[in-house]
């Protein structure tokens, strides 16, 4: 009940954020909350089931593509785009997770990067249909059809709560999955995979199963930027953009649920700030993120909340 | 008599050239405790993998409760009720003591897949696991990391594990590795109590002949890979054989 305490007051704080915020601070935020499900949808992998996935970036740009492709060739209203969307990257998480998850550690992690390569490729040379090095762009933001009334998204503020409301109720679906029985098996899975088959789990079928639902959200995550952005382009599937969600997992914690979107928020803070001097923000990046490997393994988030466990005296020993 | 609960034809598996077991043949009858015993380097530990899944055999049959087992994958003979611990200690270091029985339980239960529920919702399951806990006599910790346990405590948690797969026979894989006098003789006593209370098979290896001797019903031998000799303790205490393989007869150490 303690957390409520926290989160009732950032519930409020998001709600009312467009109602006191400029329109570019809207929008910043609206990037931060879809790259925070998508970092997010990556820890349920690394975090708690301890897959290093290098091409997460695959399911968020076949979710971007499809969008795009949906709202520049059809008129379908919003729903529909954002679940076929979705559907798309869980197929495909299907098929390369089917692969990839054979492996263990670093070959699981260049498996995924192989076919996050391969995606990209095939994005980036299939000019007919994906625009190639262009991308998909001219295109509006689907209406979003209610029984009463079709309501426009084209307004920053729209589109926030839209981006707010989705990407909340996914955050909590992952937080619900990471509690439940399942939940607890990719735990143990990630403690020690050999154990866990000795205890009668099926551990291809139960990573398989985890890394579905991590390219499904990452999928929607990827939708909902395309429409954000007017456009997918080759940067959505690019070996970089599966790198954002590790930088920002680290960044915040991979330990604490809302770790890689505590991340997600430093990662655009800092980018936002850091450019306003210079455009080599990377070289920044690098030198927050290494003390934070260093020093502190488990996050900035991840190491507050160890903070405040000791402080209270809830410590983890017995 | 009943039909045996393992029974294992000509089982070998060879590395290479070498075979680590070879052409041993032997059955298990329900409701005892097997020691299964034999020089460093008998073989001990491939047989467990072999008969477990963890090794596909080379040759030989595995009929585990009437079941075909042989070459099957390790979930698969641990859901048919044959459990193990293992030598080297081999649990859920970041996870609670309790999340490390829970594991097991949940697969037990076929709960695995359920997603949206928490897990301390399951009452039954909770009550099982304190059950198990309660046996070990690490009920009080049931919070805590399994990596902030002692060595001793961990090895209670390895047994655990297992126990929690409701098995029907469990294979012990030296429960008593680098352990000392005093947390020895805890363990043993934990292995009777824990046999008598459940009535499961129990097999497990050990380097302490007084320990074996006075805990199991059963001996098996295994000397380089083969069997080498199997009967009752007094038979083997005085088999020629097996004096010979531990070297001069130090069996009533």
């Amino acid at each position: 009940m303690k957390r409520l305490a926290f989160i009732l007051p950032a519930a409020l704080g998001l709600l009312l954020f467009p109602k006191v915020s400029s329109t570019f601070y809207v929008l910043l935020l609206t990037e931060i909350l879809i790259f925070a499900l998508f970092a997010l949808s990556f820890n349920l992998l690394f975090g708690y089931t301890g897959l290093l996935s290098f091409g997460h970036a695959a399911f968020f740009g076949l979710g971007g593509y499809t969008a795009a492709l949906l709202s520049y060739y059809t008129h379908i209203s919003l729903v529909p785009v954002l679940a076929i969307s979705t559907l798309s990257a869980a197929l495909g998480a299907g098929i390369i997770g089917f692969f990839c998850i054979r492996r263990d550690e670093i070959y699981f992690a260049m498996l995924t990067l192989g076919f996050g390569m391969m995606v990209f490729t095939v994005v980036h040379q299939w000019r007919s249909l994906t625009g190639g090095s262009d991308g998909i762009t001219g295109f509006e933001i689907p209406k979003l059809n209610l029984v009463f009334a079709q309501i426009s998204l084209f307004s920053p503020a729209s589109f926030y709560y839209l981006t707010l409301i989705t990407c909340s109720l996914l955050a909590l679906t992952l937080w619900v999955i990471t509690k439940s029985p399942f939940g607890l098996i990719l735990k143990s899975m990630r403690e020690n995979t050999e154990r866990v088959a000795f205890i009668g789990i099926n551990v291809k079928l139960y990573r398989w199963i985890a890394f579905i639902i991590a390219g499904t959200i990452a999928g929607f995550s990827g939708a909902l930027f395309a429409l954000y952005d007017r456009m997918a382009s080759p940067t959505m599937v690019h070996w970089t953009m599966s790198a954002k969600p590790v930088l920002m997992t680290i960044l915040g914690g991979p330990r604490i649920f809302l770790g890689p979107a505590v991340g997600a928020v430093i990662f655009y803070l800092l980018e936002h700030i850091i450019t306003q001097y210079t455009q080599s923000w990377m070289i920044f990046l690098g030198a927050v993120l290494i003390p934070i490997v260093i020093f502190f393994p488990e996050g900035v988030m991840g190491t507050i909340v160890m903070w405040i466990k000791n402080i209270t005296g809830r410590g983890t020993d017995g | 008599m009943a039909e045996p609960i393992l029974v294992v034809e000509n089982l070998s598996k060879s590395f290479g050239e070498f075979f680590a077991v070879k052409g041993v043949s032997l059955s298990i009858e329900r409701g005892r405790i097997t020691a299964l015993i034999g020089p460093n380097g008998a073989g001990k530990t491939t047989f467990y993998n072999t008969i477990t899944g963890k090794y596909k055999p080379t040759s030989g049959r595995v009929i585990f409760n009437g079941t075909d087992i042989t070459g099957l994958a390790p979930y698969k003979i641990a859901k048919l009720g044959l459990c193990r611990s293992f030598q080297i200690t081999n649990i859920f270091l970041d996870n609670t003591v309790e999340e490390n029985i829970l594991a097991a339980l949940i697969s037990y239960h076929n709960k695995g897949l359920a997603m949206f529920r928490d897990v301390y919702s399951y009452r039954k399951l909770l009550d099982e696991a304190h059950e198990i806990l309660k046996l070990l006599g690490l009920e009080d910790k049931a919070k805590v990391k399994a990596k902030n346990l002692s060595y001793g405590d961990k090895r209670l948690v390895e047994i655990g594990i297992a126990l929690a797969c409701y098995p029907k026979m469990i294979l012990l894989d030296e429960p008593t590795a680098g352990m000392t006098p005093a947390e020895t003789d805890k363990m043993i006593q934990m292995i009777k109590a824990l046999f008598e209370e459940t009535g499961i098979t129990f097999m497990l290896t050990e380097h302490d002949m007084k320990v074996v001797f006075s805990i199991s019903h059963w001996i098996i031998v295994l000397h380089q890979g083969q069997l080498l000799a199997q009967g009752r303790p007094e038979e083997i205490r005085e088999n020629p054989l097996v004096k010979e393989a531990y070297l001069g007869g130090s069996l009533d150490a």
